[in-house]
């Protein structure tokens, strides 16, 4: 009967298609029984009836022995990787680009903190940024900013806690000397011993 | 010794041949007993170190090495530290600067005559942590003099490590410790003046030494000349080239360096050498800044001296 050729498999991409739900058929025109003189005409949709649903086969590929197209790799993690990697370089050159101007403007230096050493357990890396803004003669501080002289600015701040404190070996902090002249003047408080140098026997 | 109620001890004792003098900044009112038996003990440990080192008495190291005739003679710990830096000093002076020059001066001081300067060879090989060996050719003598001045003014000061400032005067080679917030002024004395040893004469200028160096804390300062010391025509600065007294138109040469005892090498060097060879040796030396007190009268300082000035 038809019906089995009515139901044809549909290939897509190498992947079998979901099963149709079978439902019942409609007669075709044609597709009347041959002795319907004898009979009396039923109504075709009463002879269809009849007939058992039939469960369509699934047809796939492998199952007709079609020739196969390789699987190709799926892009996306390349795709995440590729993305990943320009935001970097889109990161860097930005800050290539705005950070000399930034210092400019400030018109100071800045103070990086090298990374501390920590244990091998502690993957854990300390790192802090201290920017000094340098006054000039007659400048204020900004409202609510620390003002400290260039002596003390220019002294090593510890940093470790007492978690990674062990083993730590120390390391040394690279600063960069504050301008004298620029900083605010500010007189020692100590007293100013004297002493004088003179010939010798020497 | 003062009444430490100004935030200064000081305290002095007369040393080698001199005074050896110590002032330390205290920084708080407590701290003025602790100051002066700190300098009380490192005067003492200096005084100690100092007469093992002196050619003025027969029971010190160096006299028992100047009387050794040996080729070879074992040395203590503190006879060897200043005989090592004496042979680098010799080579930072370009050999202007030599440990070994104590028979010409002798003949400088007594007005006899010059023996020969053929350059005596000496070196010194460490033996173990106690002692160490000095071979020298046959008649080499040694006269430390400065070179132990300012050793002794940089050890001191290493001993005082701990005060927020600390300046050691061994006899004019100064070493200074400073701390953030305190300043050394340091008179030059002018030797034209007759009371050059009184604390009322004017200085020949003042010199100020800033703790607001995060990279340097010690700074040493020292003045070398012909004008103290003199026999006459003769003076105790011995030119090696000749044996004989420098003749230079440099009467006085004060510098600061990183430390007492290349400050005094330095000065010493530049005062040898005169005024024109003395510019370009402290342009390559470690002097940070230098004053030369010409016979003309004129001051000749290396460029920078102006930071330095009080």
């Amino acid at each position: 009967m038809a019906a089995a050729g009515g139901t044809r498999g549909s290939i897509t991409a190498g992947r079998p298609l979901p099963a149709r739900r079978s439902a019942p058929m409609e007669p075709a025109a044609n597709d009347l029984p041959l002795n319907s003189s004898a009979a009396p005409v039923q109504p075709a949709v009463a002879a269809v009836a009849a007939v058992p649903a039939i469960e369509a086969p699934r047809v796939s590929v492998a199952a007709i022995g079609a020739p196969t197209r390789p699987s190709r790799p799926d892009a996306r993690p390349m795709r995440l990787a590729f993305g990943a990697a320009s935001l970097a370089a889109v990161s860097v050159m930005t800050v290539g680009f705005v950070r000399p101007e930034l210092e400019q403007a400030l018109g100071g230096t800045e103070t990086v903190d090298e990374p501390q050493a920590t244990d091998a357990a502690q993957r854990t890396e300390v790192r802090r940024v201290t920017r000094y803004v340098f006054l000039k003669r007659g400048e204020r501080a900004p409202k609510g900013a620390t003002v400290i002289s260039p002596d003390r600015a220019s002294q090593p701040r510890g940093k470790q806690n007492a978690r990674n404190r062990r083993n730590v070996a120390p390391v040394p902090t690279r600063e960069r000397v504050p301008q004298p002249a620029a900083a605010q003047p500010e007189a020692p408080k100590a007293p100013k011993p004297k002493v004088t140098t003179r010939q010798s026997g020497g | 010794m003062q009444a430490p109620d100004s935030g200064i001890v000081s305290w002095s004792t007369p040393s080698m041949g001199g005074t050896l003098g110590i002032a330390l900044v205290t920084s708080e009112e407590a701290d003025g007993e602790r100051a002066v038996e700190a300098a009380r003990r490192t005067g003492h440990r200096v005084n100690s170190w100092a007469e093992r080192l002196t050619r003025f008495t027969d029971r010190s190291d160096l006299a028992a090495l100047n009387s050794d005739r040996g080729s070879e003679v074992v040395v203590r710990p503190t006879l060897a530290s200043v005989l090592s830096w004496a042979e680098v000093a010799e080579r930072q002076s370009q050999g202007m600067v030599r440990p070994t020059l104590l028979d010409q001066r002798l003949a400088a001081e007594h007005g006899t005559d010059t023996p020969r300067t053929e350059r005596g060879s000496w070196r010194i090989t460490p033996r173990n942590r106690a002692a160490a060996v000095v071979q020298r050719s046959p008649g080499v003598h040694f006269d430390l003099d400065g070179l132990a001045k300012g050793w002794l003014a940089d050890r001191a000061a290493d001993l005082l490590r701990g005060w927020a400032g600390a300046a050691v005067d061994a006899d004019g080679d100064i070493c200074l410790h400073v701390d953030a917030g305190v300043e050394w002024l340091i008179d030059v004395a002018d030797p034209r003046s007759a009371q050059t040893h009184s604390d009322t004469a004017a200085p020949l200028a003042t010199l100020r030494i800033r703790g607001n160096n995060p990279w340097r804390q010690t700074y040493g300062v020292a003045t070398s000349g012909t004008s103290v010391h003199r026999w006459g025509d003769a003076h105790h600065l011995i030119d090696p080239r000749t044996g004989k007294p420098a003749e230079t138109d440099v009467v006085q040469a004060t510098v600061v360096a990183p430390t007492a005892r290349e400050a005094e090498v330095i000065a010493k060097t530049a005062v040898i050498v005169g005024s024109d060879a003395a510019l370009g040796f402290l342009d390559k030396s470690a002097a940070l800044a230098a004053m030369l007190l010409l016979e003309s009268g004129d001051v000749a300082c290396l460029e920078g001296i102006e930071s330095w000035l009080a």
